[in-house]
């Protein structure tokens, strides 16, 4: 029997994978920060102390581009719009994890035990002065998506060990075109590492898109492919992000499979100071997003609980801004060493 | 030289928990050079295993494993597919421990194939030290005895920054030496001198050595007195015995395979000018590759250095 072009189609569309529609973010709370599903076993303080690095989150972008028109550190990368994510990430990771991050990623690195200081030290020009291995934070990564392969060997080696760690690393949007993300999840899979790959999807990559950097619907799609499961979180509900992440990475430390989480969000700001967003960024999307702006919808959930008030968010900022000089401070009376005791050091 | 590479694996693969190998075929099949046979079958599979065929991610997650405290030996088949990985190994292995003052390393080696002369197809046979000589926070072995193969190695393994271990394909089955019961370290960043010699110095690494030798003993019956120099370490190169060798001999031939622009025999000729250069007696002499991709199968031969261009070398080196 001839084989005609109608009939070849119907014949292969056994034979050809798809995907049963677009997956709903996971979200648990709605825009206005009224709790829609489950409550995650957080006690007030801790859903406090997540709300105060979120305010946190946002005097440092403040400082941090400040810092920069004056000529105190190189080059900032603002995380206004992603606090959320950066939280919900932080607080689900424990004592002992490693995070491989990307360069907007201040919040979790904090919350993990990273020295304000040790991070203008870095911004300011010096070097990397933590112990990644005693803070279980890695240097910012520059090439974008080169730490997927490092959090998921680290997850290889952790597993290899009988090590109840897990291997973090943090990208964006942009790397998940990287080869080397690609990898990344595939390694993952046939190794079975404690991994979890955590995309801050905030629709842009300096000035490309989200659309152009795959056809795939989302990116947390990407992990079937692979044998990993993906998961597509709401990236603005703290709650929602901290229960995912906090689901993946005790999955990944169990040993029952590595886990890619896409967590939605908007890079409200520039991709640096050297970028200007509106060469490229449409202003209704902005709006759009900045009225999803994650601090307000978590204050909202905070304060329906009465854990949150006027007086408490005064007392955050200024703790945190009194937190934030302090370093920047103490990051400047940093010696800067001689070239040749770099040399020294570098040389091994 | 391929069963020495098979002993210090399993010899450090049985003293260090912390070792493992890694990489594409070097489980059941043992290596396509059969550098890891029976490894598997003796360690198991969690120690020596299979990678799904992707460069960049074998030395990159290598580069993750060894953070967490292992040792990982991955094998990257051959050379000239290591530009794949040049990311995760110059940029990211190489760098971590300046990039964190010191206090984060990463101790991994790389082992691969290189060189021609064994009819293999294209990009297979390239030479590419010159390469990793130009980037700092690699460091680079190229072993010519059987011995140096294994000592090297166990060496490497225990470097606490990344190394990557060119494995001459010519010298794989050609060279042969007895293996002791216990394999013994040959440290990183010291020469070999192969033959004393008063009147040249002749420096050449992996598959050359054997003909640089044979070219040493050529020129001999002329006269000529040459001194081989093994750096086995191309970085950090012994600038010690180099330099010991020149100012003794006054003249300088480095022969390698790859191409001569750029090559690491330019290196190595102006760094010995700098440094030797009221010692110096004639004009530096260079037997290298062709400036031109590495050539099809029944052309190598006449690209190759071999015996007679490094004994003309030679001759060149000793008129005024």
């Amino acid at each position: 029997m001839a084989v005609t072009e109608s009939g070849i189609e119907q014949v292969l569309a056994a034979s050809i994978p798809s995907l049963a529609g677009v997956p709903e973010p996971f979200r648990l709370l709605d825009a206005d920060g009224r709790c829609i599903g489950l409550e995650p076993e957080l006690g007030e303080d801790e859903l406090r102390a997540m709300y105060r690095w979120m305010v946190f989150g946002r005097q440092l972008d403040e400082r941090g581009l400040q810092l920069q028109r004056q000529g105190r550190v190189g080059v900032w990368g603002p995380m206004i719009g992603q606090e959320a994510a950066q939280v919900g990430l932080g607080q689900a990771m424990r004592a002992g994890d490693w995070i491989f991050p990307s360069y907007r990623e201040a919040i979790t690195l904090s919350m993990r035990g990273l020295e304000l200081t040790e991070l203008f030290a870095y911004y300011r020009g010096l070097y990397w002065p933590a112990d990644p291995v005693k803070t279980g934070a890695f240097p910012i990564q520059i090439v974008i998506g080169d730490q997927s392969l490092h959090a998921v060997g680290a997850g290889m080696g952790f597993a290899l060990q009988k090590q109840e760690r897990v291997g973090i690393a943090s990208v964006g949007d942009g790397a998940t075109s990287e080869g080397d993300f690609l990898e990344a999840l595939n390694f993952a899979g046939v190794f079975n590492a404690q991994t979890m790959l955590f995309v801050q999807n905030n629709h842009w990559a300096i000035s490309v898109p989200r659309t152009r950097q795959t056809k795939s619907e989302t990116l947390a799609q990407k992990g079937l492919a692979h044998g990993v499961t993906g998961v597509l979180v709401d990236g603005n509900d703290a709650l929602a992000v901290y229960t995912v992440s906090h689901w993946a990475i005790e999955r990944a430390r169990r040993g029952d499979g590595p886990v890619l989480v896409e967590a939605l969000t908007y890079r409200i700001g520039a991709h640096t100071t050297a970028d200007d967003p509106r060469r490229y960024q449409p202003s209704d999307e902005i709006e759009n997003w900045r009225r999803r702006d994650p601090l307000p919808r978590f204050r909202r959930y905070l304060e329906d609980r009465g854990a949150w008030d006027e007086d408490a968010e005064r007392e955050a900022v200024q703790d945190s801004l009194a937190r934030i000089d302090r370093a920047i401070a103490e990051a400047e009376a940093m010696p800067i060493p001689t070239l040749a005791a770099y040399i020294e050091v570098a040389g091994g | 030289m391929v069963q020495a590479i098979n002993r210090a694996l399993e010899q450090a693969l049985g003293s260090d928990e912390r070792v493992i190998v890694m990489g594409q075929d070097v489980g059941k099949l043992g290596g396509v050079f059969r550098a890891t046979d029976g490894l598997q079958a003796r360690f198991g599979p969690q120690r020596v295993f299979d990678t799904p065929l992707a460069e960049s991610a074998i030395v990159g997650a290598a580069f993750g494993m060894a953070l967490s405290g292992l040792r990982p030996v991955a094998e990257i088949q051959f050379m000239g597919f290591i530009y794949k990985c040049a990311d995760q190994l110059i940029a990211q292995a190489g760098q971590i421990r300046a990039r964190t003052w010191g206090k984060t390393t990463a101790p991994l080696v790389v082992r691969t194939a290189y060189g021609g002369g064994v009819r293999t197809p294209e990009h297979h046979s390239d030479s590419l030290e010159g390469l990793l000589m130009g980037s700092p926070g690699v460091k680079i072995i190229v072993p010519s005895t059987p011995l140096d193969a294994a000592g090297l190695l166990l060496s490497a393994i225990e470097d606490p920054d990344p190394v990557v271990l060119m494995e001459p394909i010519r010298l794989y089955r050609a060279v042969r030496e007895d293996l002791p019961d216990r394999l013994q370290p040959v440290p990183l960043g010291r020469a070999a001198v192969r033959r004393a010699g008063d009147d040249v110095t002749l420096i050449a690494w992996g598959a050359l050595v054997p003909s640089a030798l044979e070219a040493a003993e050529q020129v001999a019956s002329e006269g000529i007195d040459v001194e081989v120099v093994d750096p086995r370490t191309l970085s950090p190169l012994d600038w010690d015995t180099l330099e010991g060798s020149m100012n003794k001999t006054g003249r300088l031939v480095v022969a390698h395979e790859a191409p001569r622009t750029g090559g690491p025999g330019g290196e190595l000729v102006a760094s010995l000018v700098e440094r030797c250069f009221y010692a110096l007696r004639s004009a530096p002499q260079r037997v290298a590759g062709a400036d031109v991709v590495y050539p099809p199968q029944l052309l190598e031969d006449e690209y190759l250095p071999d015996v007679d261009r490094i004994a003309a070398a030679l001759r060149a080196s000793m008129e005024e």
